[in-house]
């Protein structure tokens, strides 16, 4: 199909998404405020203009052709598009840049990135976000950059370089190797270790998990998100978790250094590969890098 | 199941194996069901460009234009590296063309690949792909080239330490291998195009397209779509790719019923891991997630 876009070209394509996500013209049309018949019409002119079927009517609804599905994407493209046209430009104001960083980075390390950003744009939004909800967020345009942790999928967007962080054993006090400073993993197998939910990044707690069961160490049950989680459930007694920051410390808990560090916390700053950030995304790097 | 419903559970498995999915399923009926998750995206194809070779030199076949049954002595150097079949032997070696081509498909020996592409030529394929209606495979550089490429962008001396620095979690590394635009690619539709061409004999003779089936069906490898369909007596005949985090599986599977599916499965994983069997296993319960959806409504 070429030639000139039609005028209502916006409208069908809305009815069109509207129509896919819904799977249903009666609900579409619900969605949409209005009556199914102009609904339908629309789809069916935009089913002439494009030469091809997009959806059959089934028992269950409407399904998409395979025709249909290859619209999909170039749709939500267009209808994207013509949202931006309808916002406003920001006047004599540099727009607020949008961070998330894993609840994993250390606090100070966290400062020092905001920091970074700081000196370059003025007003900076920062959130703590699991590494999965960063890279939706990403994919949706909802934030400029994210701290992640590797390895993740990061489809349609870019990171840069791996930075790692070392990472100790917070150990219950009244484990029998707790006033060792430093051990290797193995030694530590009669404790069960606690991770981050796996859906926060299945591809990174399924290396961690790989690697500390070849040394023994079984996984426990339930699962902690960030250092003061991971402190308190330690503190309970029952599991280690592991914790890159320094000044992580409580009362019945240990810390041991791992031989070798075995276990960094590896992170990306990673972005939307169609807005990248320029030479904002070494300093972010740098930044964290700083000991 | 609707499309959505399929799409999403798709999804899920792939993210949920700590992989990018890409996948093709069509019946091969009249009806062509069928059920695709981002199937018109190029994806570099390491080995799976295999398949389309084989294609155009059964063709070539058909055409005179090659005795299959002819003997050709390949020397040792210059040999594509590889981890199987000629690549890995160390004298000269003297087979027939079509049996450069078993080797090519069951072991997916390069070395043999390289010397079959040099007697199609890069050209002769394209002309095949658009033949058969495939429009968006490209077939640009055979295995000796995407090696080469490889250790150059990776700095390596040598092919094994290439290939190590794929595997390195602490510096990602991007070769031109992952890169649909340089590498030979194709989307998950295109290759079910052609598994079906393939089999429905469009693609090549009576003869020449019996010779592609059992070779298909002789294949050692990694077990991809197989994990999918676990059980001897539904066939697979398949070829699989992988490069770094690529792991790729195309082929058809059929059932006592005699109802056959062809399948274009690709992945990227997140990790560099050489070994990830669980990364391996999605690709066949996500054909199998599929063929369930058409199986259902059909």
């Amino acid at each position: 199909m070429t030639g000139r876009p039609r005028l209502d070209l916006v409208r069908q394509i809305e009815y069109f998404l509207a129509v896919v996500d819904e799977g249903h013209f009666g609900r579409a049309a619900q969605r949409l405020s209005m009556s199914q018949p102009p609904l339908s019409q629309g789809i069916q002119r935009l089913e002439r203009l494009l030469g091809g079927v997009l959806f059959v009517r089934g028992p269950r609804g409407a399904e998409l052709t395979s025709f249909g599905a290859g619209l999909v994407p170039r749709a939500r493209q267009l209808l994207a598009a013509a949202k931006a046209v309808l916002q406003p430009e920001p006047r004599n104001r540099q727009p607020v840049f949008r961070l998330a960083v894993v609840p994993q980075l250390p606090r100070s390390t966290a400062a020092a990135l905001v920091e970074a950003v700081r000196s370059q744009h003025q007003h900076v939004a920062v959130k703590v976000l699991p590494t999965s909800d960063s890279t939706a967020s990403l994919g949706d345009g909802e934030l400029d950059a994210a701290v992640v942790i590797h390895p993740a999928l990061l489809p349609q967007l870019d990171a840069g370089p791996v930075i790692r962080l070392p990472r100790d054993m917070l150990v219950p006090g009244g484990h029998p190797l707790a006033g060792v400073p430093s051990l290797p993993l193995r030694s530590l197998a009669g404790t069960p270790l606690a991770l981050e939910p796996r859906r926060h990044g299945p591809a990174a707690f399924d290396l961690v998990a790989d690697l500390v069961g070849i040394e023994g160490v079984r996984l426990a049950p339930a699962a902690v998100t960030g250092d003061q989680e991971a402190l308190l459930a330690v503190a309970g007694g029952d599991v280690m978790a592991l914790t890159a920051d320094p000044s992580l410390h409580g009362r019945g808990v240990a810390r041991v250094a791992l031989e070798g560090d075995p276990l960094p916390l590896r992170l990306r700053v990673a972005w939307p590969a169609n807005r990248p950030p320029g030479a904002l995304a070494d300093a972010m790097t740098a930044a964290m890098e700083r000991p | 199941m609707t499309t959505d419903r399929v799409s999403r559970r798709l999804r899920a498995a792939f993210d949920d194996a700590g992989a990018q999915g890409w996948l093709h399923v069509r019946e091969l009926s009249p009806s062509g069901a069928e059920v695709a998750l981002d199937a018109d995206t190029p994806v570099a194809l390491s080995s799976v460009y295999k398949l389309p070779l084989l294609v155009a030199f059964l063709r070539m076949v058909d055409a005179g234009e090659i005795d299959p049954t002819r003997r050709v002595t390949v020397p040792p150097a210059p040999r594509t590296a590889g981890s199987t079949g000629l690549s890995i032997m160390r004298d000269p070696v003297t087979m027939s063309w079509r049996d450069l081509a078993v080797q090519m498909i069951t072991v997916s020996d390069n070395a043999a690949a390289d010397v079959l592409l040099h007697k199609v030529g890069l050209e002769r394929v394209t002309t095949t792909l658009r033949t058969l209606g495939l429009d968006a495979t490209t077939v640009t550089r055979g295995s000796a080239e995407e090696i080469a490429g490889l250790m150059t962008e990776t700095g390596a001396h040598s092919v094994a330490d290439a290939f190590e620095a794929l595997t390195d979690l602490d510096h990602v590394a991007l070769p031109s291998g992952y890169d649909p635009l340089r590498a030979s690619a194709s989307t998950a539709r295109d290759m079910t195009t052609l598994l079906a061409a393939l089999w429905t004999g469009q693609a090549a003779s009576a003869e020449q397209t019996a010779f592609a089936k059992v070779l298909l069906s002789q294949r050692n490898g990694p077990y991809r779509l197989r994990a999918g369909f676990p059980h001897d007596a539904i066939q697979l005949a398949d070829k699989t790719g992988t490069l770094g985090s690529l792991r790729h599986d195309v082929g058809v599977v059929e059932f006592p019923d005699r109802t056959a599916y062809a399948m274009a499965v690709f992945t990227r994983s997140a990790r560099p891991d050489r070994l990830l069997p669980g990364v391996d296993a999605v690709i066949g319960q996500a054909a199998r997630l599929a063929v369930d959806a058409l199986r259902a409504n059909g």
